[in-house]
């Protein structure tokens, strides 16, 4: 006799944990799932366009809408932070000064006539693009002319201060090389600047070197080349650019129906990166009243934030502080995974799988609570908003197993390439 | 390919959150956008504005030269340049009035206008 155990696909008994402890899930790069209206009449079918629906995958009905236009976030998959509509050289957020070239003038690595030649040596830069990420990546794709080599400088800048984040000689040969450059911000509100020049020993880039496949992005992981063509027309191979939720941490945020997340302990589950401040971890989901300024809960997080929720922790003596264990997404300028369990008594965070804080407290008071949000924590008087890229968001209403905990991290990990 | 190839940075003096929401609700897509500009949380230390940051239609002026002569006297268009240098210039800036900005980086007009966030916890 042969009996033959089929396992249910992680998809299958992710949902039916979520459902069972009536919760949502959210997975950003299902595009079924997204519309541009909070009516859910016209779909979203391309990376930049609006959100304005987001059905909730567990079938428990907790879709996410934003009726103002202004307001929804932006569906993306873009990386490459430069704008190089013709590679190198030219564009806004392109080369921007220095050294003259004649664009589309060589072959390319892709076997395209898209390659830059250099025509003027001088030292090429361009600024413009993104801080307060924590970490930023710079890559380019260079050849010496025929039968010669040098040397040239790569450099990231702040570009606020002129101080350098990170410096590189490479040695350019008359073959095609991806040079690629990776460095930690200490100041990060900054945009950047990079550049190529002889600093350091090296010398500008000569006459006839050839340059292509400008790439710049926050954190330290580049992956594959990323062509930015415009704004809205750039590379999105899903194998490697996955896609995510943007919002601008100016008025973007999704509505939910109220879940009352703080009664019987809830589990967060988020991969999302680029969310860099305590702030913004507290906002990738919250709850508070929209007729009080307090109290309000922030199941994304570690639970207090000085002021809100210590009026409702009768005792918390152990050795971790609940409000004070750190951004849980701090410097997580890559995709990252990060779950919140708490059991009403009971605080844990997890990071990318692993136990990171582990705390005993006690609750006092009742939290009379109205409103849900993703993105933000929206007040009777004014809001505060999250800067992020959100890749897929499990929550349940009540503490999550260690099983079912890990089997929805899983989850997130294979759906937005997060190794776990 | 989307065809929302625009981005809008909109800065709202306090006194004139009405009439940008009307703006809004000429030009925009839904019902709820007469919400667009609900608080001034935003301030330079001497007026407070609200603000919004969305992503736009590549018709969007064409919107915005239908609006009606009343709500369009009060809207202008500021621009930002930036040389070969680094030098950033800012064009047009008129804070009596809805101050719209096209293609621009949010938090580089914040910057250039002088404009902090009142954060609440």
């Amino acid at each position: 006799m042969t009996i033959a155990l089929r396992q249910r696909p992680l998809a299958c008994v992710v949902a039916g944990i979520v459902r069972a402890n009536n919760g949502l899930l959210f997975d950003i790069g299902d595009m079924s799932t997204l519309y541009q209206d909070a009516a859910g009449t016209t779909p979203v079918t391309a990376v930049e366009q609006p959100v304005g629906k987001m059905l909730d995958k567990s079938g428990n009905g907790y879709h996410a809408t934003q009726p103002i236009t202004a307001s929804r976030p932006t569906l993306s998959a873009r990386y490459n932070l430069g704008l190089n509509t013709s590679q190198v050289m030219t564009g806004y957020n392109g080369w921007s000064g220095g050294a003259a070239g004649t664009i589309n003038s060589a072959l390319a690595p892709d076997g395209t006539m898209t390659a830059s030649t250099v025509t003027t040596q001088e030292w090429m830069w361009c600024e413009g693009f993104g801080g307060a990420y924590g970490s930023c990546s710079f890559a380019i794709y260079a050849r010496a002319p025929s039968g010669t080599s040098f040397q040239t400088s790569i450099t990231i800048w702040n570009a606020g201060t002129s101080t350098r984040i990170a410096s590189e000689i490479i040695t350019v040969t008359d073959v095609w090389k991806r040079f690629i450059v990776s460095g930690i911000t200490t100041s990060g509100t900054s945009l950047c600047r990079v550049s190529i020049s002889n600093a350091a020993g090296g010398i500008n880039p000569p006459v006839g070197s050839m340059w292509w496949g400008f790439d710049v992005r926050s954190g330290l992981d580049m992956g594959p080349y990323q062509r930015v063509n415009t704004a809205t027309d750039y590379d999105t191979d899903e194998r490697y650019f996955k896609k995510y939720l943007r919002f601008d941490a100016v008025d973007d945020f999704l509505n939910l129906p109220f879940m009352n997340l703080y009664g019987d302990g809830v589990a967060s589950i988020i991969c999302a990166r680029d969310a860099v401040s305590q702030a913004t971890d507290t906002y990738i989901i919250s709850e508070r009243s929209t007729t009080d300024a307090d109290p309000k809960y922030f199941p994304s997080r570690q639970l207090a934030s000085a002021g809100n929720m210590d009026t409702y922790i009768a005792d918390d003596a152990s050795a971790v502080v609940l409000d004070t264990v750190g951004s849980a997404f701090g410097g997580a300028a890559d995709k990252v995974i990060r779950s919140v369990v708490d059991t009403g008594s009971n605080l844990k965070l997890y990071k990318n799988g692993a136990l990171a804080a582990d705390d005993n407290y006690t609750r006092s008071g009742t939290l009379t609570l109205n409103n849900t949000t993703i993105g933000a924590s929206v007040s009777t008087t004014t809001s505060n908003y999250a800067s992020m890229k959100l890749y897929g968001l499990i929550v349940t209403k009540s503490a999550l197993t260690d099983a079912q905990r890990v089997a929805c991290e899983r989850y997130l990990g294979r759906k937005s390439g997060v190794p776990l | 390919m989307s065809n929302w190839t625009h981005t809008l940075t909109v800065i709202v003096p306090e006194s004139l959150i009405t009439q940008a929401n009307q703006l809004a609700l000429a030009v925009g897509t839904s019902e709820d956008d007469i919400n667009t500009f609900r608080s001034a949380d935003w301030t330079d230390g001497t007026s407070n504005y609200a603000v919004a940051h969305t992503q736009a239609v590549e018709q969007i002026m064409d919107y915005f030269a239908q609006v009606p002569v009343e709500l369009a006297s009060g809207v202008a268009f500021p621009t930002i340049s930036i040389s070969t240098d680094g030098v950033t210039t800012l064009t047009g800036s008129d804070i009596t009035k809805v101050q719209v900005f096209v293609d621009a980086e949010p938090f580089a007009v914040f910057g250039l206008l002088n404009l902090t966030r009142k954060e609440i916890a």
